[in-house]
């Protein structure tokens, strides 16, 4: 505006202009602060860390700093620790194999079946994949125990004791176990985004069932494969808490390794091993992309059963029984581990024991009335709420700042960015906040580890959310607007309360996604109350006392009436939706 | 038509039947669709064709009746072995294949010589006007053009009878038209015979030698286009096809000239009557063939006298509504010759024999 106009108001025209500046300095207001919590608690401790691996001894002096790749030499100098490095590899390679090998089959299976069936198969599955690892790992170590039933199995068989816990094989099965809904998920909502009329009309040109499996329903699933193996093949690279419970002193990954030096204040050997596995877990990422054109694993968290078509029934064929029996296997090693957890909680002696001796519900009436689980309770009850409420904060935040922008390749490095920290290796992640928060002293505080899983949860929460909004009608909220309700009222009153589900989806993944976390929450509880899972943990370290599994059987308990209700409420919400279509 | 010098392609399904957990979606229906022939299956949503059209393929298995092509039973046998070609309504074309892979699919299977092969695709690739765009991906191309390659697929390794259900179903109006032409052209180049599902008569009409009309899981009428608009046998096929006027009446008799009927006080001479056990029917007469005048003219019977409500120049034609004694019908007139006035009293006739009787239950 020049000066001549100012004398002349023209209160209409300024309007606009003041809106979109307003708008802008909205958007940055939202996004400063998500910003500087990003950085700080992402960025830095990525930065810390390879700063250090960089740095004689792993002591980065800011006053003086000093440069040296004499820990990433050692790292393929030493041969102590590039056996851990070949294990850790093999390990993550015969994981992702035998996972795939399972999964596969068994998502196969389930997509060929009518949607009742599917969905209760589903339900097997989503079971085991809510409960705590540490949960399931307790089950695992008592299944596995020299005087656990595998092995009372093998001695009444006359096989002999067999040598399962803390070996590498027992570290596989852990693995497979925890990667196994993931790829399994992963495959599944591939598998019923193909169309059937791709194989019907292969049929029509004559294809047999081999030749159409092969040639055209196996390449649409490439993507799927693809997306899941990297996924998998990237969680069992840095995964902690398998080879920490289930291995022995000799079976040790990079990851428990990273754990070791830390305790012990080496930091040089142990960053340069996480910046490894940063490193390896991109290259992998890159090369999937590069493939299958994206990454895309998609399903994880919300999955709905798809019925056959009458066009492909159901029927049984030789490669049909496989996939049957690989689908039993697969539900057992998933299955069995959950429900191990309630005999064992009810036996009347001091020490665990299977068969359980006697029946008490004793246990549960400690675990309630002991300070030694009330605390757990409370403290991860806390986390969890506080790590949910910012983590959808966050979430409405940002996605409403990107629902905003128009460029596509803004919006891409915003998502990349923002899904980051679900993709960079867990074990660097935790030495690298622990190390910021130590500098911050933050460690030990429960505000310090709700920022911590806030990290790895608003990601979650974001993807849910952003999704939805991006799905829900703009015109609702200038519809609003042209009614006369202000931009804070639209935005709470018609933009929040018309994707109230999916941010209710949001707040409870990013819940459980604290609830469960145990590698975080190791490092950063330096005081003496610890949330549940890493209680739990402990004891597993230390030798389990007869609480624990009564725990791991609330635990399940309360996943399983969570998973059934979701369940029963979503089919009644579908019904409803059935009947309203009907009748219109 | 020219006649095809191929006898292939015969099909013949007697009574067939499907129902879906206990309700039926095919009712018993049979065609017999001639060699070279080109046949469609008109009918509103949900009256069951894809159904047919998919046991005709072998896709769904009928729990009635039998499937024969060129006289051989093939009810048992797997659609691999039917030696047909389908067009998927959303085409499914391979995404993972170009469009020179996706119509050599169906030749590879068959094992024919790499060289043929080739040759066979160009030919195609001619036949449906893709040249050039033989190494594009399906997701490359417009609605138009995968069509064509769904449908050059479908032809290549020469099918004894080519299946298409609402081949043009997703494309807009103007495309389906020239699309449509297409689709005929290249079947008759093909020598196949062809049966072809679609909601939309007007494709109905351009395209098909005869055709049958589909509702709630029943044949209602089959016939070349002519006779089933000409001609319809009940109220369904007479309202579904075009636009009639309907005047209820009675039978009186059959003469050698047709079926009397009379409406209110006058006697028209209608098509002979196909059902002519009902005695309550009702008289079709389409809107161009009401005649609007003051007298009767020769060779036409009166119906019944109206008024006019409205009268509106659409172009092609000048559209008239009337009411005839708590009827509302509607004429379509030249609009070049004599228009009558909005409230003009005037006689509707229509030409001895040319009416249609349907029965007035519909069934
Ligand atoms: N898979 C199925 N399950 C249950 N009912 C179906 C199924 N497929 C079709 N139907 C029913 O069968 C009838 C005929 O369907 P369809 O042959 O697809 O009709 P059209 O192709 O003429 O639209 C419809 O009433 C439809 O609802
Ligand atoms: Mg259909």
């Amino acid at each position: 505006m020049t000066a001549t106009d100012a004398t002349t108001p023209i209160p209409v025209s300024s309007a606009p202009v003041l809106h979109r500046s307003r708008a802008l300095l909205a958007r940055w207001a939202l996004l400063l602060p998500i910003l500087a919590f990003y950085v700080i608690f992402f960025v830095w401790p990525i930065l810390t860390v390879v700063l250090r691996s960089l740095s004689p001894d792993g002591k980065f002096d800011a006053a003086a700093p000093q440069f040296t790749i004499d820990n990433f030499l050692q790292l393929f100098g030493d041969d102590f620790l590039l056996l851990i490095e070949g294990r850790t590899l093999l390990l993550a390679i015969n994981s992702t194999l035998i996972t795939t090998a399972l999964a596969f089959p068994t998502a196969y299976f389930i997509s060929r079946l009518k949607r009742r069936t599917a969905s209760l198969l589903l339900l097997l599955i989503l079971v085991p994949f809510w409960v705590s690892i540490v949960v399931r790992l307790f089950a695992v170590t008592s299944i596995l125990s020299p005087n656990g039933p595998l092995n009372q199995a093998s001695i009444a068989l006359g096989f002999g004791p067999l040598e399962l816990l803390y070996t590498q094989g027992g570290v596989l099965v852990g693995t497979v176990m925890y990667l196994l809904p993931y790829m399994i998920l992963v495959l599944y909502a591939g598998m019923v985004a193909v169309d059937d009329n791709l194989i019907l009309a292969a049929r029509t040109m004559g294809a047999s069932p081999a030749y159409s499996f092969f040639r055209v329903y196996l390449p649409q699933l490439r993507g799927s494969l693809f997306s899941g193996a990297l996924l998998i093949f990237i969680l069992g690279l840095s995964f902690f808490v398998v080879p920490a419970l289930l291995g022995g002193p000799r079976d040790q990954t990079i990851a428990v390794y990273i754990q070791q030096q830390i305790d012990i204040f080496q930091w040089g050997i142990a960053s340069a091993m996480g910046i490894l596995l940063l490193i390896a877990t991109v290259v992998c990422y890159v090369g999937v992309v590069r493939i299958a054109g994206s990454f895309s694993p998609g399903g994880v968290g919300s999955v709905q059963a798809k019925g056959v078509s009458a066009e492909l029934p159901f029927r049984w064929s030789p490669a049909m029984v496989v996939s049957a029996v690989l689908t039993v296997v697969t539900i057992a090693v998933l299955v069995i581990p959950v429900l191990f957890v309630f005999p064992l909680s009810t036996g009347e002696t001091g020490t665990v024991v299977f068969p359980p001796r006697g029946f008490t519900l004793d246990w549960f009436v400690q675990v309630f009335t002991t300070p030694t689980w009330i605390g757990p309770i409370m403290q991860s009850t806390v986390v969890g709420l506080g790590t949910a409420a910012l983590s959808v904060a966050i979430g409405l935040a940002l996605a409403r700042v990107t629902s905003g922008i128009r460029s596509t390749a803004w919006k891409a490095v915003i998502g990349g960015l923002a899904f980051a920290p679900i993709i960079a290796p867990g074990i660097l992640l935790a030495i690298g906040i622990f190390d910021v928060e130590l500098q911050l002293k933050l460690t030990g505080t429960v505000i310090g580890l709700i920022l911590a899983h806030t990290v790895i949860a608003a990601p979650l929460s974001y993807a849910l959310i952003s999704a939805s909004m991006a799905g829900a009608d703009r015109g609702v909220e200038a519809a609003a607007w042209t009614l006369g309700a202000s931009r804070t009222r639209t935005f709470w009153t018609v933009v929040v309360r018309g994707i109230l589900p999916s941010v209710l989806g949001a707040f409870a993944i990013a819940f459980v996604t604290s609830w469960d976390e145990v590698v975080l929450a190791l490092f950063l509880q330096t005081g003496p109350t610890k949330t549940l899972p890493v209680t739990i943990y402990k004891y597993l370290e230390s030798g389990i006392v007869p609480t624990v599994p009564a725990v791991a059987s609330l635990l399940v308990t309360l996943v399983v009436v969570i998973v059934v209700v979701r369940g029963v409420v979503n089919s009644i919400i579908a019904r409803r939706r059935a009947a309203l279509r009907e009748e219109a | 038509m020219t006649a095809a010098p191929t006898s292939r392609g015969r099909v013949v399904a007697s009574g067939v039947g499907l129902d879906y957990d206990g309700s039926t979606a095919l009712d018993d229906a049979s065609i017999e669709v001639h060699a070279g022939e080109f046949f469609t299956l008109l009918g509103p949503s949900g009256s069951g064709k894809t159904t047919l059209l998919r046991i005709i393929a072998g896709l769904l298995d009928p729990q009635r009746g039998r499937v024969a092509i060129d006289d051989v039973d093939v009810t048992h046998t797997p659609t691999q072995k039917r030696d047909i070609g389908f067009v998927f309504q959303n085409y499914a074309l391979f995404p993972h294949l170009t469009v020179a892979e996706n119509v050599e699919f169906g030749l590879k299977i068959r094992k024919v010589r790499s060289d043929a092969r080739a040759a066979r695709v160009a030919e195609i690739l001619e036949l449906t006007a893709l040249g050039g765009l033989g190494d594009r991906y399906p997701a490359q191309l417009s609605g138009g053009q995968q069509q064509r390659v769904a449908l050059g697929r479908a032809l290549a390794q020469r099918p004894r009878v080519l299946l298409l259900d609402e081949p043009l179903g997703a494309l807009d109006r103007a495309l389906r038209e020239d699309l449509g032409a297409e689709i005929r052209r290249i079947q008759q180049e093909a020598q196949t015979t062809a049966i072809y599902v679609t909601h939309d008569q007007d494709e109905a009409f351009i395209l098909s030698d005869r055709m049958g009309v589909m509702r709630d899981g029943r044949i209602q009428q089959i016939g070349t286009p002519e006779e089933l608009y000409r001609a319809p046998n009940d109220l369904f096929v007479a309202t579904f096809l075009g636009k009639t006027n309907l005047f209820p009446g009675e039978v009186v008799e059959t003469t050698s000239a047709g079926t009397v009927v009379r409406i209110g006080d006058s006697l028209v001479t209608a098509r002979p009557h196909a059902t002519s056990d009902a005695t309550s029917v009702y008289c079709s007469v389409r809107p161009e063939q009401l005649v609007v005048s003051d007298t009767v003219p020769t060779g036409h019977h009166k119906l019944i006298s109206a008024v006019v409500t409205d009268s509106r120049f659409l172009g092609q034609r000048q559209t008239v509504r009337l009411a005839a004694e708590g009827i509302q019908c509607s004429a379509d007139l030249d609009p070049y010759g004599p228009v009558p006035a909005v409230g003009e009293r005037i006689t509707l006739s229509v030409r001895i024999g040319e009416s249609a009787l349907v029965p007035r239950e519909t069934a």
